[in-house]
């Protein structure tokens, strides 16, 4: 065999120039539905995800490109990347061939011929056919995956592509007698089935398969964007446009600005473009759902559900907003352009505000019933909106890097600000806050108690301490967290941390008022804690508490509290390794250790508190969900203070997984997880212990 | 109809109260609020006005300080606010309070005139009924329940050990007790809406009833001593139960 490996390419077929204009053609019905979708989003408020562009790209590289987060998901995430690279290889095949047929590339011969083109190819379109197959059986029998009928269109086209591909290669072979054809094995198979067809018969039946195969194809590419395969486009570009800020860092709201009306989102177009753009590039994967701790528990809450709702109302309501913005723009356009050309020294009118505009909007019934429909309410239950305890394990789970919390929390904004409606038991906890800065509302004159006897130096007693330490409103108030208060100021004492309190001068940081949607008690207290602690000319804090860790950390620089913050996870492990603290004072068995959603998700600590478990003699059990993947305790999001009247109770689901690895002791670093799980642990009838990782490492257990 | 609540600013109730050099209450640095009293009565008023319409207006007596109560009414739904700006009003007696309130009270037009049947801080219980006295009309006290029925009020009042439903003819003063209506949490947008309507201050030198002579005088203040915790009595249950007997009786003397 002194001859090259080649084969004809479009062997049998004439006129095979027709399938450009019919490329431009689907092409075409592609980018009309491509824009369909574009102007969807585009009504939403401006923000700008095109900074830092480097990381954003070295992000779509890893992300998208490689697809390191969908494979982070055994199974159906590993199925997934294989039909990716499937789909590439055949791409490449493709375009091959339509090098060497139209720009006379001498491409499809050789080696290259023999192990790419023939061999992996053929492989590659196997594997691709078995995949769908196996994603058609999988849609049919998991009832979970919600599959609608466009789901199974999708593949079944697919499949049906490469199915004919592979007939079409069955009858090449048949009807050249391809010398090559070992190297073409699955197309050898079906070539099999061809063997008593005569010449004539083969040549048609291939001659009909292969417009018909082109017909499928370019089908495909014009349903493309108007089906799920969008994401192909959108998923990377949101990989793209990821949230670069700080973890769980809102949108600032300018409290000083008079000229604010509205804050918040009760309308579907006061959302960022990028949060519409997240509506559109969601593929109903089911991720979020599966580790919703919500969702797991039977609360109306489902992420994917929430996103797909917005999804749905963008799709009804995004025409027509669109519609009135771009009547809106040419209206100002000629208003200028009239102010111009009179030369009126008269200011031209002021815009339409958003709500006039929508009230005055000349429009039909059917699309007045959409407009006047409230975001919450009417596609948002606000029973959905109130269950989210903002643990972002939703968000750590997305492929596409959807952003559910800060939707919810924009929405709950919205409500609590301008509507005045969240669930009624919030209303003691805001009260609380405004007048005595402590979700309690106990005597603002009472928070220092808890260190009479404790030898703890205020700030205007020591102002030349190292450290502020914040024990915030649980370390200050609530009977169980003071242990873990005096616990660590124990430690701190004992490895000659100097540090000193604000006393009665501190308020609640003003994190769960923020989550919960009060913008306006949050701001109060921020600012007043902001100068307070300013006055001081606190440098360092050091936090107990997660959720004085986000906001200290992550909320205050937003109305110019610049701080270091340390959680006393972080600051006990430290003092260990450095020999400032003692190692293990009694073995202390299994520890399971849960992880706060506040220290772990959003500030990726994860490792320091396991330290200190190792450092106080425990070793340290883990649940199956740690880490990244953490079950909510169910008190984040101001969900601490809101009654869990749906569904069974998260932290008693979270106890039953805590007591499944066999624990001697259940520690965590957050107050609220404290509260909950201890509660929980009494619900499951159970005696294992709950305890903070600073009472471990004092030695607090005896 | 139009409605005239009166509303009393008093300190937080959770607060540490502390005496100054002088006896009198130190202020400083005490959160204000609305008397919660008097913010039922608000919140009932409202809902009457949104109900059948007119207007609430929302009368205190105090200091320019007091307007912070005055604004979180009006936050509330009200319409408008009268202060009777009064430097000294915290050393006025009930009589006074209520004469000069009245006196306000009569010029406003009021088909109903509310407020809360005590107040959280001093806790009198005297300013409602003495103004029902002065302007000579019929008084619903402790009143729970409310409605509006043609040209007459039915009311839903506490007495002891029951409730008692009376009818009475407008205008009239109804006195709140707690559980006659849920107080609203106004929305920043009510804020912002309550911040445009300003309120009319008159200075109470303006009022014939600033006249009146001081009736009771405060000699002295004293704090509640705290709770001084609890005894326990140790020991098999049967001497601990006589022991507990004997102290109840010989130390306590409650038996």
């Amino acid at each position: 065999m002194g001859e090259v490996p080649a084969r004809e390419v479009l062997w049998n077929i004439t006129g095979h120039w027709l399938i450009y204009p019919c490329f431009v053609a689907a092409l075409a019905v592609a980018v009309v539905f491509f824009v369909r979708r574009w102007r969807l989003w585009k009504i939403g408020e401006p923000e700008n995800r095109s900074d830092r562009r480097a990381e954003r790209l070295r992000g779509a590289v890893r992300d998208a490109l490689l697809q390191v987060k969908v494979a982070e998901r055994r199974g159906p995430g590993l199925v997934h990347v294989a039909m990716y690279v499937a789909m590439i290889i055949l791409l490449i095949a493709t375009a091959t061939v339509a090098a060497q047929a139209d720009l006379g590339l001498p491409l499809v011969q050789g080696d290259f011929y023999l192990y790419f083109l023939s061999l992996t190819v053929d492989l590659a379109g196997a594997a691709f056919c078995i995949a769908m197959v196996a994603c058609i059986v999988r849609r049919i029998a998991n009832r979970a995956l919600d599959t609608k009928p466009g789901d199974i269109v999708v593949l079944g086209l697919l499949l049906a592509i490469g199915v004919t591909g592979f007939v079409l290669e069955g009858l090449r072979i048949a009807g050249t007698g391809d010398p090559w054809s070992a190297w073409s094995p699955v197309g050898s198979l079906f070539a099999g089935l061809f063997a008593s067809w005569d010449q004539g018969q083969i040549e048609l039946a291939h001659r009909v398969l292969w417009w018909f195969h082109m017909a499928l194809a370019f089908g495909l590419i014009a349903y493309w964007t108007y089906s799920k395969l969008v994401h192909v486009l959108l998923v990377p570009a949101g990989v793209y446009w990821r949230d670069l800020k700080p973890k769980g860092e809102l949108p600032f709201i300018d409290m000083e600005d008079e000229g604010l009306l509205s804050f918040g989102c009760g309308r579907l177009e006061e959302l960022t473009w990028k949060d519409l753009f997240d509506t559109q590039a969601c593929v109903r994967c089911n991720r979020c759902q599966d580790l919703c701790p919500a969702f797991a528990t039977g609360k109306p809450l489902s992420p994917k559900s929430f996103i797909q709702d917005l999804g749905a109302e963008l799709e009804q309501r995004g025409p027509i907003i669109y519609r009135l913005q771009k009547e809106a723009a040419a209206q100002e356009r000629n208003a200028a352009d009239a102010a111009e050309s009179e030369k009126a020294s008269k200011a031209v009118p002021a815009l339409p505000k958003a709500e006039a505009l929508l009230e005055n909007a000349d429009l039909t019934d059917a699309e007045r019933a959409i407009i006047d429909r409230p975001l919450v309410g009417a596609v948002i239950a606000p029973e959905t909106l109130w269950a989210c305890t903002t643990c972002g394990a939703c968000m750590e789970a997305c492929p596409a890097f959807v952003e559910h919390v800060p939707k919810v929390v924009k929405m709950r904004t919205y409500q609590v600000s301008m509507e005045s409606a969240f669930p009624p038991e919030a209303q003691a906890t805001f009260r609380n806050l405004e007048n005595n800065g402590n979700p309690w509302g106990l005597g603002w004159q009472t928070r220092s108690k808890w260190a009479e006897g404790l030898d703890v130096p205020t700030i205007a007693e020591a102002p030349d301490a190292e450290y502020l330490y914040w024990p915030g409103c649980s370390g200050a108030f609530d009977a169980r967290n003071r242990k873990v208060s005096a616990a660590l100021v124990s430690l701190l004492a004992e490895a000659g941390v100097s540090f000193a309190i604000l006393g009665n001068e501190e308020k609640c940081c003003g994190d769960a008022a923020r989550r919960m949607g009060n913008e306006f008690v949050y701001f109060m207290l921020a600012s007043e804690n902001i100068a307070t602690l300013q006055a001081y000319g606190v440098k360092k804090i050091i936090v107990q508490c997660p959720h004085c860790y986000q906001a200290l950390a992550r909320d205050y620089p937003q109305l110019g509290g610049h701080f270091e913050v340390i959680h006393h996870s972080e600051l006990l492990a430290r003092l260990v390794r450095e020999g400032r603290l003692p190692r293990a004072r009694e073995e202390l068995g299994r520890v399971c250790f849960h992880d706060s959603c506040y220290l772990g998700r959003y500030q990726d600590v994860y490792e320091a508190p396991r330290a200190v478990v190792r450092a106080a003699g425990g070793s340290v059990v883990e649940m199956g969900r740690n880490r990244r993947a953490s079950f909510c305790c169910g008190a984040g999001g101001g969900r601490m203070w809101l009654e869990e009247s749906a569904g069974a109770r998260i932290n008693e689901a979270r106890c039953a997984q805590a007591l499944d690895t066999d624990p001697d002791l259940l520690a965590t670093s957050c107050p609220f997880c404290l509260t909950m799980l201890a509660d929980g642990m009494v619900s499951a009838d159970s005696d294992v212990p709950v305890r903070d990782i600073a009472e471990l490492l004092a030695g607090a257990e005896k | 109809m139009n409605i005239v609540v009166c509303v009393k600013q008093v300190v937080d109730t959770e607060a540490v109260i502390a005496l100054d050099g002088a006896g009198e209450v130190e202020l400083m640095g005490q959160t204000m609020v609305i008397d919660p009293y008097s913010e039922f009565a608000v919140e009932r008023a409202v809902q009457l006005k949104e109900e059948l319409g007119g207007t609430v207006t929302l009368l205190t007596l105090g200091s320019q300080d007091c307007l912070a109560a005055v604004r979180h009414g009006l936050a509330m739904g009200a319409d408008a606010a009268v202060l009777i700006e009064d430097e000294q009003w915290t050393a006025r007696d009930a009589a006074q309070a209520a004469a000069l309130l009245a006196e306000a009270a009569s010029t406003m037009g009021a088909d109903l005139v509310m407020g809360g049947w005590k107040s959280g801080d001093t806790a009198a219980a005297q300013v409602m009924g003495r103004m029902a006295a002065i302007m000579r009309l019929p008084l619903a006290n402790m009143a729970t329940g409310l409605s509006v029925e043609g040209g007459t009020i039915v009311a839903e009042c506490e007495v002891d050990d029951g409730v008692e439903t009376a009818r009475l003819p407008l205008p009239a003063v109804v006195a709140a007790q707690q559980g006659l209506a849920e107080p609203r949490y106004p929305s920043v947008r009510d804020v912002m809406r309550a911040r445009r309507r300003g309120a009319e201050v008159r200075p109470v030198a303006d009022f014939a009833a600033a006249s009146k002579p001081t009736t009771v005088t405060v000699v002295s203040r004293e704090l509640k001593s705290g709770r001084c915790g609890g005894r326990i009595v140790a020991g098999e249950a049967p001497v601990a139960v006589a022991e507990t007997v004997r102290l109840l009786a010989e130390e306590a003397k409650v038996l």
